[in-house]
C-alpha cells in the first residue's frame, strides 16, 4: 500500500526486488493493522508516520494492512522479524502504548474479528508455518475514549498521536529494530 | 468404555471452522435416524427492519455489515435493486468493475474455505495450523490467493472489511491506473497458483458420497454468472430475480432463527457445487478440459466436489479480473447521478455461498419503506438437514459418537456456512435409543 518503504520480494505495491537471494537476512516488516476509518484508524497513522520517520532504514517494509492474514502477500521468510501496530481499548488512557508478544495479548484483542481469519488464528499460522523465527511483536495504541462507539449524536475523537505519544512510539520501534 | 454405557449426550464445546453459533441434534432409533436438526441459534438481527426509514447509500453501507466475509455480495445485491428502482442504468465500465470486485470476494472467501475450514477435514488434521506443518507451500498459496482477493476489494472499496466504495450508480471513485497495472500483475501470478490449486484440491481424498438435489443458481448469457442472470435450477427453473418470490418460500422452524427456504416445497441447494453444475459450459474451455484430465465430472452428485468447485471458482475469478481489467481506462465520471425515485425492485447476485436475493421498496424520498434479505446460508439449511441424514446414515450409524460428530462437523463445514462472522460454536448431541430407554426407566 502507499506508505510502504523498503519493499521486498512480491510485496503488493512494491518495486518487486528477488526475494530469495542476496539480502541480508533478519528483515524486519512493520505492519500497521486497521482501517481507513474511526478509531481503529489509528493502527495505520501510527505506521504511516513510522514510515516517513524511518525512510532511511533499508531494512524495514512498512505497510498497513486491513486484515492481518494480508501479512502473507508479502514475502515473508522464516529468518524475518515481524512487529504489528495496532488500536486497542481499555489498556490505559488515550495514546498508552503496550507491547506484547504473542503469547501475552489479552484472548479479546487477539480473536477480535468480523472476518474469518483473527489475529490469534493469523499469528497461529505464522507459528506453523515457521515465519519470523526472529521474533514477534505487537504494538497497542489505545484509542481515544469514545472512539468506535459509532453512537448517533455522538463525536467521535480523531484518533492520532500527539508529539509525545510519536516520540514513545518512535523509541519503542527503535529499540525493537535494533534490538536485532 | 463400551457402547452401552457411554452417555447420549456429547457436547464439541469449539468448532472452530463454522463462521457462527449452531448446534447439531440427532436421535437415533432402531439403527434409524428419527430425528436430526441443525438448530441455529443466535439471536435474529433484525437487519431487514433496521434499514427502514435509511437512504439508498445507507443501505448499502449497512448492508456489507450483515456479513464480514462477503460484504461485497451484499452490497452488489442491494445495489441492484435499489438502481432498478432510481431508474440508474450503470455505465458499462461501472459493470465491468463491480464483477472485478465481486471476483475479489470470491476468491478470498473461497481460499479461506478451502485452505484453512475444509482442507483439514479431507487430510486428518484437525486445524489449519496442524496442517500447515505438513503442507507448509499449499498453505502459503492459499494464504496469497486469499490476499490478493483482499486486494482486490480494498482497490475498489478503500478496504478489504466492509468496502465503502460503492455507490448508487457506480463507485465513488475509479482507481488510478497505476493502482491497476499493480493489481493485474498480482492477478497473473496467482492465476498460474490457482490452476495448481484445482490440481491439488482434485487429489484430496474425497468421500464419495452421491446424493440427489437440485441445483439453484444464476445463469447468465454468456458469462460466469457472479452479478447478474436470471434464476435457474436443474430441474427447469428459469426466473426472472423478479418473479423469486412466486416459487421460493421462506419459513419459520422451531430449531432454528435463521428462516428455512424451499423451491416449490422442496430443500434445495445453492452456492459453488450448484454453480458449476448448472453452469459448466461457461467455463473456458481450458478449465473444462482441465476437469476433464484430472477426472472430476461435473455436474456432480457429490457434495464434496463443493471444494473442487470452489477451487475452480478461484481460476475463473482471476481470470474474469484480468480480462476485465486489460486496457483498464479509469472512468472520468465512475457513477451515474440517481435521482430519488419511489418504487420497488429486486436485485440478486451469486455471493461465494449462492444466490443472495434482495427485495426493497422506496418512498419518493428514496428511503427505505421495506427490505427482505434471503441470504444463501439460510436456503441451504433444509438442504443441509436432508444431507446431513444421508450422509450419516451411509457412514454408519453404529460408529462410535466422536465418529459420528466429526462426519457431521464434515458435511456441515463443507456448505462453508455463514452463521454468523462473530463466534465459532457447534453443540452436538447424539440421544440412541438405549439412551431414551434408560432415561424412561429412570423416571
Amino acid at each position: 500500500m502507499s506508505c510502504e518503504n523498503k519493499p521486498r520480494g512480491n510485496a503488493p505495491g512494491a518495486a518487486v526486488t528477488n526475494a530469495a537471494d542476496g539480502r541480508p537476512g533478519g528483515h524486519a516488516y512493520l505492519f500497521g493493522l486497521g482501517s481507513p476509518h474511526g478509531g481503529d484508524r489509528l493502527g495505520w497513522l501510527a505506521v504511516e508516520w513510522l514510515g516517513d520517520a524511518l525512510r532511511e532504514r533499508d531494512d524495514l517494509t512498512v505497510a498497513r494492512l486491513d486484515q492481518p492474514v494480508d501479512l502473507f502477500l508479502h514475502a515473508v521468510t522464516p529468518r524475518d522479524r515481524l512487529l504489528l501496530v495496532d488500536a486497542m481499548r481499555g489498556q490505559g488512557p488515550p495514546g498508552t502504548l503496550k507491547v506484547f508478544a504473542p503469547a501475552e495479548l489479552p484472548t479479546a484483542a487477539a480473536r477480535l474479528s468480523s472476518h474469518g481469519l483473527d489475529l490469534a488464528s493469523t499469528l497461529a499460522l505464522v507459528e506453523a508455518l515457521g515465519l519470523f523465527r526472529a521474533g514477534i511483536r505487537i504494538i497497542g495504541i489505545e484509542m481515544p475514549a469514545e472512539a468506535g462507539h459509532d453512537m448517533p449524536g455522538r463525536e467521535m475523537t480523531a484518533p492520532g498521536l500527539d508529539e509525545a505519544q510519536a516520540r514513545r512510539l518512535h523509541a519503542a520501534v527503535l529499540g525493537w529494530l535494533d534490538a536485532g | 468404555m463400551s457402547h452401552d454405557t457411554r452417555t447420549g449426550e456429547i457436547h464439541v464445546p469449539i468448532l472452530a471452522r463454522v463462521e457462527g453459533e449452531g448446534a447439531l441434534d440427532i436421535r437415533i432409533a432402531a439403527g434409524r435416524i428419527e430425528a436430526l436438526t441443525l438448530r441455529i441459534f443466535e439471536p435474529p438481527r433484525l437487519f431487514e427492519k433496521l434499514l427502514e426509514g435509511r437512504s439508498t447509500q445507507d443501505v448499502i453501507d449497512s448492508v456489507a455489515r450483515i456479513c464480514g466475509i462477503c460484504p461485497v455480495a451484499y452490497q452488489m445485491s442491494a445495489v441492484t435493486a435499489l438502481e432498478s428502482i432510481l431508474g440508474v442504468t450503470p455505465s458499462p465500465w461501472v459493470e465491468a468493475m463491480r464483477r472485478v470486485m465481486y471476483c475479489g470476494e470470491w476468491l478470498q472467501s473461497h481460499s479461506l474455505h478451502i485452505h484453512l475450514l475444509a482442507a483439514p477435514d479431507f487430510l486428518g488434521f484437525e486445524s489449519a495450523p496442524a496442517m500447515a506443518r505438513d503442507y507448509p507451500d499449499e498453505v502459503r498459496r492459499g494464504l496469497r490467493l486469499q490476499g490478493l482477493g483482499n486486494e482486490i476489494i480494498r482497490t475498489f472499496g478503500g478496504r478489504s472489511v466492509h468496502p465503502v466504495g460503492i455507490c448508487p450508480g457506480g463507485f465513488f471513485h475509479a482507481p488510478d491506473t497505476a493502482a491497476i497495472e499493480a493489481l493485474r500483475q498480482h492477478l497473473a501470478e496467482g492465476l498460474e497458483e490457482a490452476r495448481e490449486l484445482i490440481t491439488w484440491v482434485a487429489g484430496l481424498p474425497l468421500p464419495e458420497d452421491d446424493q440427489a438435489f437440485v441445483s439453484v443458481s444464476l445463469r447468465h448469457d454468456h458469462d460466469y454468472p457472479i452479478t447478474e442472470g436470471r434464476i435457474v435450477s436443474d430441474q427447469g427453473l428459469d426466473i426472472a430475480p423478479a418473479d423469486f418470490e412466486q416459487h421460493f418460500r421462506e419459513f419459520q422452524v422451531p430449531h432454528s432463527t435463521a428462516l428455512h427456504a424451499q423451491l416449490d416445497g422442496h430443500p434445495y441447494l445453492v452456492g459453488p457445487l450448484a454453480r458449476l453444475n448448472n453452469n459448466l459450459d461457461r467455463l473456458p474451455e481450458a478449465l473444462r478440459q482441465l476437469l476433464d484430465d484430472l477426472g472430476v465430472r461435473f455436474p456432480s452428485r457429490n457434495m464434496f466436489h463443493s471444494i473442487v468447485a470452489r477451487a475452480v471458482e478461484m481460476h475463473v475469478a482471476l481470470a474474469e479480473a484480468l480480462r476485465l481489467t486489460e486496457d483498464y481506462d479509469p472512468a472520468a465520471e465512475p457513477h451515474a447521478e440517481a435521482p430519488a425515485r419511489a418504487g420497488g425492485g429486486v436485485g440478486c447476485t451469486e455471493a461465494p455461498r449462492g444466490i443472495l436475493w434482495h427485495r426493497y421498496a422506496l418512498d419518493d424520498q428514496a428511503r427505505v419503506v421495506e427490505a427482505r434479505i434471503v441470504p444463501p446460508t439460510s436456503q441451504n439449511q433444509a438442504r443441509m438437514e436432508e444431507d446431513l441424514a444421508a450422509s450419516l446414515t451411509r457412514f454408519g450409524l453404529e460408529r462410535d459418537d466422536d465418529a459420528l460428530r466429526l462426519h457431521g462437523e464434515m458435511v456441515i463445514r463443507n456448505y462453508d456456512p455463514c452463521i454468523s462472522c462473530a463466534t465459532h460454536f457447534l453443540d452436538f448431541r447424539v440421544l440412541r435409543e438405549n439412551d431414551l430407554r434408560k432415561n424412561v426407566l429412570r423416571k
